[in-house]
């Protein structure tokens, strides 16, 4: 699940070229800013036209244990979780927040999505694996605030001129959720 | 807080008006500091208090921790396999002893002194002679401190602070049938699925307790995730028949205990086959509920395959029997703030397709991330919220199917049993 320093390493990504490395992490970089400006421009549905058909939207539960058991931080697949959703699941979320009476979300609450530490972990084929450290602000109501931070693993995969993601799986540093719900996108 | 009428219809908290078929709750039992050191007094120093289920410490020398009622407690096996649940509280000088979520180790030390303890509870480190008399522990002053009470009904385990408290089976009174209810939906036993989903909400412990089995909040705060299922091809076997007096009912099960049942409307792994879940699945499910009934009869066979039952026991535990099984338990941090742990349950040797169903209805409709919890805890809020007001607005009514002999689950009797429980044990803390 986490992908490790030797993955990387075995990886012919790290050898390639500088000026071809520093194109692509320039081309991942914009695409994963325009898409948290549509997420919190409130365009959902276009922030939606950029999830493969494929996709895995995944958050596992973490939970505090002892240095000799960090094996055990993170629940697996197949374990609970707080998201483990497929396309038409998230869907259905957009669906949900589009119906008016999705009460968590209306009034809309306000978010900013920071995207940073864009590290280039892995390129096989049309598929980048892009790990950022992502926090996340959000408002609601008269002076609601949220903050999540934490990382999260996603695979972009090539499409046209731009991507799709094809996968992601959010690891909050957080084991107690702090807020209220998770009606934001991560 | 008028604290000296105490008694039915002269609380200053709770006014049942059985001609009128009125029942109403004072908001300020929602606000005060004082109620909450009441309860905490009356209520969680005295109830039995859900610790955990047995399948979360399934080995020898398993552990983990937990806040319980106030409390930091080890729920753990030793290295016999027997069940303990002990004050993680270090007996020297009061550090934590474990500070993990959980484990599986032969003992505890704590970091501070270096004590060490078996994982029976025994301390176990050996002194240099001349530090401590030689009797020093003769009366397990050095020891882990255990719950005073620790009982088991069907594999979830509770503990009581109040060494004179009535036995688990008597206080569970006619909520053991229910729970047995879940626990025999399986022939090897039922188990958590790993993890704790943990969360907070800004809200008085007792809103999430009412929402938790109010069947007339269905329709309007989760229009939403109807319409998803109405939506959805094949996800509904029926509408929702929450307001069909023969066909569903709320249930004051004794001591503060009490539930709602109705038929599911949606797929039940065990055990209601929806169409959404293919056909082989079918044979499987239906292969499921005919096993119920041969086991159990036609009856009750049939009601553990297609009701739907939400259960609260008295304070703080929450076994909802629904598209999934929900275990969700929570404890007041302040009047206005909650925490709560919640975990689903599932037969230990279910289908690996049936358990995907079984965990994708579960994340679909609770937690901090499903469709229905977040709307839930929004309206939860909004009344911790607005009871700024009550000191002109005084008053929750609970009145609902009142006039009816047999309540609907969307009434709300369940709920008033529950106030009475809670109204008769606080009364017990004010009256000389």
């Amino acid at each position: 699940m986490e992908q490790t320093v030797e993955a990387a390493k075995a990886d012919s990504w790290p050898a390639t070229p500088i000026p071809e490395r520093m194109a692509l992490q320039y081309e991942v970089e914009q695409f994963l800013y325009a898409e948290a400006a549509l997420l919190d421009g409130r365009k959902f549905r276009d922030w939606y036209a950029l999830l493969a058909s494929d996709i895995h939207y995944w958050m596992p539960i973490r939970r505090t244990v002892t240095s000799d058991n960090l094996d055990m931080e993170f629940t697996q697949p197949g374990d609970m979780a707080y998201f483990d959703d497929d396309l038409t699941i998230l869907d259905m979320r957009l669906k949900k927040q589009e119906a008016g009476s999705s009460w968590a979300e209306e009034p809309p609450s306000r978010s900013r999505h920071f995207v940073g530490n864009v590290r280039i972990l892995k390129v096989a084929g049309d598929e980048v694996t892009v790990e950022v450290a992502f926090y996340i602000y959000r408002s609601r109501l008269n002076s609601d605030v949220d903050t999540w931070v934490g990382r999260r693993e996603d695979v972009l995969r090539r499409h046209g001129d731009s991507f799709q993601i094809a996968r992601r799986h959010i690891f909050l540093d957080q084991t107690v959720i702090q807020s209220a719900n998770f009606s934001t996108f991560f | 807080m008028a604290g000296q009428a105490v008694g039915r219809g002269a609380s200053p908290w709770v006014r049942e008006d059985g001609a009128q078929h009125t029942f109403r709750v004072a908001r300020d039992a929602f606000t005060q500091d004082s109620i909450l050191s009441l309860e905490r007094e009356n209520i969680f120093d005295r109830c039995w208090i859900y610790v955990g289920h047995e399948s979360e410490i399934p080995e020898r020398n398993d552990y983990l921790t937990r806040q319980v009622a106030g409390r930091e407690l080890i729920f753990n096996r030793d290295r016999g396999g027997a069940v303990h649940a002990f004050l993680n509280i270090c007996p020297h000088r009061g550090a934590m002893v474990a500070r993990e979520k959980k484990g599986n180790a032969l003992g505890f030390q704590c970091f501070y002194h270096g004590w060490a303890f078996n994982n029976n509870g025994r301390f176990a480190t050996q002194i240099a002679e001349g530090n401590y008399p030689p009797d020093f522990n003769a009366q397990g002053c050095a020891n882990l401190t255990e719950v005073p009470r620790l009982e088991s009904h069907r594999g979830f385990w509770f503990v009581n602070f109040d060494r004179n408290a009535c036995g688990l089976i008597e206080y569970l009174a006619d909520a053991a049938a229910i729970i047995d209810l879940v626990a025999d939906q399986s022939e090897v036993g039922m188990e958590i699925v790993g993890g704790t989903q943990e969360y907070g909400v800004q809200a008085n412990w007792k809103l999430l307790l009412e929402n938790s089995f109010d069947g007339y909040h269905a329709i309007t705060t989760h229009a939403t995730y109807f319409d998803y299922l109405a939506n959805t091809a094949g996800s509904m076997t029926q509408p929702l028949l929450l307001g069909d007096n023969n066909r569903s009912r709320g249930v004051d099960l004794g001591n503060g205990h009490g539930m709602v049942e109705y038929p599911a409307p949606w797929g039940r792994p065990v055990a209601q086959w929806i169409k959404a879940w293919g056909e082989d699945a079918k044979a499987e499910v239906e292969a499921k509920e005919r096993r119920l009934v041969e086991l159990f009869g036609p009856e009750r066979g049939h009601r553990m395959a297609r009701l739907n039952r939400n259960m609260v026991i008295f304070p703080n535990l929450v076994i909802n029997d629904i598209m999934a099984i929900t275990v969700r338990t929570f404890y007041p941090t302040t009047p206005g703030q909650l925490a709560v742990n919640a975990w689903t349950l599932a037969p230990k040797n279910e289908a690996a397709e049936m358990r995907r169903w079984r965990l994708y209805n579960f994340l679909e409709f609770l937690g901090p991330g499903g469709f229905a919890t977040p709307d839930d805890v929004e309206a939860l809020e909004s009344c911790q919220r607005a009871y700024c007001n009550s000191r002109e607005a005084g008053w929750n009514d609970i009145s609902k199917g009142m006039m009816k002999s047999s309540p609907a689950a969307d009434d709300e009797a369940q709920m008033r049993s529950f106030w009475r429980e809670w109204d008769r044990r606080l009364g017990a803390g004010v009256a000389p």
